[in-house]
């Protein structure tokens, strides 16, 4: 196999991956503060996998965007996986891309480093995992190459959706007590 | 449902969709359905498909007959 056309079906798949991986870890941290999901597992349970799916949608993560770099037809720069709409061709399609990476990174890190912030800053910035699901979804709409594969949307959307229906139940039911 | 089992089954699933992804790209290499089509940095290597003829020298008749000769 060409190393380019590797490179190429690396990008694909474990950007796929990575989108499921960082859904699981966002269900699994709205799960935490709602009773929808109480019939599955504890909360001690769920935020055991929480915790767990960091370390699996990060490689995957850097995985996607590593191809990307080496991919001569992308031609994206070092620069373009951290400041985002920097690039020649569609800018907004993969600096939506650019933008869920930065914010992700931001929560992975002050998560990392939650001993030491304040408590109402941590909460602030983790709850910009929402805006980082949106922006990758949207990320995956506008540049997915396999976005239009049936098997691929219809997991897309579902996932979309279970943090929706999450997230909905978290707002109109409240949250639970800590 | 215990945590390690809960880790087990979430990782099985995200390994599942990368393997099945792959597989997917390598079986649809150009996708028309794509929302992004840039050009090819390379020719048939970048996209699995063949390249289109583009307009070349074309090699003439060896043997040239001049009007009224046979």
């Amino acid at each position: 196999m060409d190393p380019q056309l590797f490179v190429w079906i690396v990008a694909r798949a474990t950007g796929v991956a990575a989108y499921i991986a960082l859904c699981l870890s966002i269900l699994s941290g709205i799960a935490l503060r709602t009773s929808v999901l109480d019939f599955l597992a504890t909360n001690r349970a769920l935020r055991s996998l929480h915790d767990f799916m960091t370390w699996v949608w990060i490689p995957l993560g850097l995985a996607h965007a590593g191809s990307l770099l080496l991919d001569r037809t992308a031609q994206i720069t070092p620069l373009d996986l951290v400041v985002p709409f920097g690039v020649s061709y569609a800018p907004l399609a993969i600096g939506l891309g650019t933008l869920s990476l930065d914010i992700v990174l931001a929560i992975t890190v002050t998560s990392w480093l939650r001993r030491r912030m304040d408590d109402r800053l941590w909460r602030w910035i983790h709850r910009a995992s929402y805006v980082a699901f949106v922006t990758l979804f949207l990320h995956a709409l506008l540049s997915g190459t396999d976005f239009s594969s049936p098997l691929i949307s219809s997991i897309s959307w579902s996932a979309a959706l279970g943090i929706g229906l999450l997230a909905a139940s978290r707002i109109f039911f409240g949250r639970l007590p800590e | 449902m215990p945590s390690w089992s809960l880790k087990l089954s979430a990782l099985f699933i995200t390994l599942f969709v990368l393997a099945g992804s792959f597989d997917y790209a390598r079986g649809h290499v150009k996708n028309p359905g794509a929302p992004l089509q840039p050009p090819v940095a390379d020719g048939p290597a970048a996209t699995g498909s063949a390249p289109s003829a583009s307009p070349g020298p074309t090699i003439g008749p060896l043997l040239t007959t001049r009007p009224g000769q046979p």
